[in-house]
């Protein structure tokens, strides 16, 4: 194989998603203008930012599918301090139930041994449920106007909800290089066992990642509710889904131990694309599902074929 | 037992060969009618390789089966299975949700009507075939909660249901205790007496004695000698298993024995089984020979908390208890695991990682951040050190051969800065150049001060690295021999006869 082809294949979800970029701005003048391209990343910044946390989890070897539950009650929880005391002491109330939500996951997968998908799934429906008996199921009005630059202001012609997400990819980039915490999540993921013996803490390492997956949640409940200003509890649903949809996308093995944040955005931002483009086309929104399908099915597959040829 | 008739089973001149290394040199191994003949020789000696030929696991031999008097060809397991040749695999094979009779009627259950499974007929069915052959396995219990021994029954009802010609039976007491490996044995003659013959592989040398009519040695890929049983001794087995050992012992200085004692054991061991008692000193490589499951892996887990200790361990005089291996490594006591691929290296991550795996966060970090540079230098001078050949240091381990690999585990462990090291099958799978490296790795780190542990299989290896050698059976350790006074025949007869202790 040549050096062009190599880097070809190492690089396929890259090229993919430059050949789709590429041919929808010829296609459509819309698609390629500054503002719906803006538009794209501003919509994907939740899920991108609740993707980053999804990664640390599935390079354990784990995941969360409670994020979504975790991203509604922060969401009303912040509502409804914000509507009492503030905004700040509303940031800080839901990053810190984020945060003991991922502990709880944490602690039951690393010290009960509980399977993350059972854990994290058994999780969800208690946070579900007990945010509906809480709210009465009803949303949580009364957030400061202010708050709202959080998901809808813009620094000139940035959005402030893209900052908060570059800002939680560089944190997120920054951990896994240059941190132990980084170094430890890909070896445990690699072989917790060998991880163990060679003196990891490896429970430590696995509540860590769990807590801070859950925190990165609850940015993205934040955001959510600078978007709406209404703690809804019934929100959310899709984002477990979706967040392992974009690191599934990029190429990371669910199996742990490999894989950057780099091509989680580039995940990210492709299903974005895909959606905005099935808009612009005016092709009905039930097709959306389909479409999101296919692309998690196409990227992943040809993942695999080229992994296999390169092993072989 | 004996008869003249026609064997039940000949191997001709059988040769294999792995990617143009020829491993058997043309063995020749006969069973009659109604033997039980006993396969011994080392690891590496060639049995496995031998019975995979015979059970259909490679079709690339050179050579004749023939089997009853018939020349065959086994092109998978299946082939062999069909012409009455059934193998009991050291790991056995049983369905462990399913009973006895459920897995002795797996692939043919019987059916009703409309083809449902027949709970009630296989039950029967199960109940009269572990009558017809004398065997007592309780019905109704899920495999995984019986007895190893009673798995070890049901296996052979399995094979014998079969209607099995020859019965190879790999390493079948290993995991039994004594009363049950004297039930298996009145089986086994039961069995070889209504005319199958039985090929017995085992360690246990004074058992093979005790239970074979014959005995056929190979060694180094090839069948040493054949002969009747009763015309051998322990010690004579030993030595043909042994043969005339080529490699020179170059004996490097004795151990000082003014030199402090590092690590003081008393009654320690893995919760659960029977403590040891001993002593290293600085410097010192002790080595511990036995058989697989003689409990030496086990010590060398508990020693760095890897499994649940109990007894008195003193590090450097002080009594410690430690509550992970991370609190071990803390302390100084690093383990270079025994399953190179599942518990040492972590495959995916590039050589470096692996290498400073374990002192990333002491030495090469300030606050949870990594010192880049540090961290870079330290890697290189490992590869240099230990001789590490890879393209780069960034390059996935998972391209690096195994002498290598292990290699790395070694530059781990001693980046930990080791108080004690304990290695558990150091050169398993390792190139035999490799191996003379990592011999040279140890013995500096022992002249480092570096209180050694070797656990091995390789006797010849203990004799080589070590300083002194202790006899590990069942978990309990004789007392430090110091090499100059063993040679492997001794040791080797030492470690094979499952007799109490003295």
């Amino acid at each position: 194989m040549t050096v062009g082809l190599r880097w070809a294949s190492r690089h396929a979800l890259f090229l993919i998603f430059v050949a789709v970029v590429a041919a929808l701005s010829i296609a459509s003048p819309t698609f390629r203008s500054v503002p719906n391209l803006v538009n794209i990343v501003e919509q994907q910044s939740i899920i991108g930012v609740v993707a980053c946390g999804m990664l640390l989890m599935i390079l354990l070897g784990g995941f969360d599918l409670s994020v979504g539950a975790v991203g509604a009650a922060t969401s009303v929880i912040a509502a409804w301090t914000m509507s009492t005391s503030g905004i700040v002491p509303g940031v800080l109330a839901s990053l810190a139930l984020g945060a003991v939500i991922g502990l709880c996951n944490g602690l039951l997968i690393a010290k009960v041994g509980i399977n993350p998908f059972v854990a994290t799934l058994g999780m969800q429906s208690l946070i579900t449920g007990l945010l509906f008996v809480f709210t009465d199921a009803t949303p949580v009005y009364g957030v400061p106007e202010a708050f709202t630059v959080v998901g809808l202001g813009r620094i000139g012609a940035i959005p402030v909800a893209a900052l908060i997400y570059a800002v939680v990819v560089l944190a997120t980039w920054a951990m896994l290089r240059y941190t132990t915490l980084g170094h430890h999540i890909y070896a445990v993921g690699g072989s917790s066992e060998a991880s163990r013996l060679a003196g990891i803490r490896v429970h430590r390492i696995t509540i860590t990642a769990y807590t801070l997956g859950a925190v990165a949640a609850a940015i993205g409940g934040l955001i959510l509710l600078g978007q709406t200003s209404i703690g809804q509890p019934s929100a959310a649903q899709g984002w477990p889904l979706s967040a392992i949809a974009a690191v599934a996308i990029a190429g990371v093995a669910l199996t742990g131990g490999s894989g950057g944040v780099g091509n989680v955005v580039i995940g990210t931002l492709l299903l974005g694309v895909v959606s905005n483009a099935l808009n612009l086309f005016g092709i009905s929104p039930y097709w959306q599902p389909a479409f999101t399908g296919a692309v998690i099915i196409g990227a992943v597959g040809i993942d695999m074929v080229q992994r296999r040829r390169r092993t072989s | 037992m004996m008869t003249q008739t026609t064997p039940v089973l000949e191997m001709r001149g059988i040769r294999k060969s792995f990617a143009g290394n020829e491993v058997l040199h043309g063995v020749d191994l006969e069973v009659r009618p109604g033997e039980i003949h006993a396969l011994v020789g080392h690891n590496g000696a060639g049995k496995s390789t031998l019975i995979k030929v015979l059970g259909g696991v490679y079709a690339d031999y050179r050579g004749d089966i023939v089997l009853g008097g018939a020349t065959v060809r086994f092109a998978q397991p299946q082939d062999s299975l069909a012409a009455g040749v059934a193998v009991i695999h050291q790991e056995f094979s049983l369905v462990p949700g399913f009973d006895a009779a459920q897995n002795l009627a797996l692939g043919h259950e019987p059916r009703r009507q409309v083809g449902l499974v027949d709970h009630g007929a296989t039950q029967a069915q199960g109940a009269a075939l572990l009558e017809r052959l004398g065997l007592e396995v309780p019905l109704g219990v899920p495999a995984s909660e019986l007895s190893v021994a009673h798995q070890q029954l049901t296996e052979i009802a399995k094979a014998l249901s079969r209607d099995a010609r020859v019965l190879v039976m790999d390493e079948p007491t290993s995991r039994l205790a004594r009363a049950e490996r004297e039930a298996l044995f009145a089986i086994m003659r039961r069995v070889s007496a209504q005319g199958v013959g039985i090929i017995y592989i085992s360690h246990f040398l004074d058992e093979v004695l005790a239970v074979a009519d014959r005995v056929t040695v190979l060694r180094d890929g090839a069948a040493i000698t054949t002969c009747a049983a009763d015309v051998l001794t322990v010690d004579l087995l030993a030595e043909h298993i042994v043969g005339q050992s080529i490699a020179e012992r170059t004996p490097h200085q004795a151990t000082d024995d003014s030199a402090p004692v590092v690590l003081e054991l008393e009654q320690f061991g893995q919760r659960g089984r029977r403590g040891a008692t001993l002593q290293v000193r600085a410097g010192q490589v002790l080595g511990l020979a036995g058989l697989v499951g003689s409990g030496r892996s086990s010590l060398l887990e508990a020693l760095c908390a890897a499994r649940p200790a109990h007894g008195s361990m003193r590090l450097g005089g002080t009594a410690v208890r430690f509550g992970s291996p991370a609190d071990a490594a803390a302390r100084g006591v690093v383990l270079v695991p025994e399953d190179r691929k599942h518990k040492g290296v972590i495959m995916q991550r590039g050589v470096d990682e692996n290498i400073v795996l374990t002192a990333l966060a002491r030495k090469y970090a300030r606050a949870g951040i990594v010192r880049t540079g540090l961290r870079r230098r330290a890697v290189r001078g490992s590869i240099q050190r230990f001789g590490i050949r890879t393209p780069s240091p960034e390059s996935p381990i998972a391209a690096l051969s195994g002498g290598n690999q292990q290699k790395t585990l070694i530059a781990r462990a001693s980046e930990a800065d080791p108080v004690v090291l304990l290695l558990d099958q150091p050169t398993a799978g390792v190139d035999i150049g490799a191996k003379g490296e990592i011999y040279a790795q140890v013995r500096a780190l022992a002249a480092q001060g570096v209180a050694c542990l070797v656990a091995s299989d390789e006797l010849e290896e203990l004799l080589v690295l070590c300083d002194d050698i202790a006899v590990v059976r069942s978990g309990d350790i004789g007392p430090a021999q110091r090499v100059a006074d063993l040679d492997e025949p001794t040791l080797l007869a030492q470690i094979s006869s499952k007799g109490d202790h003295v």
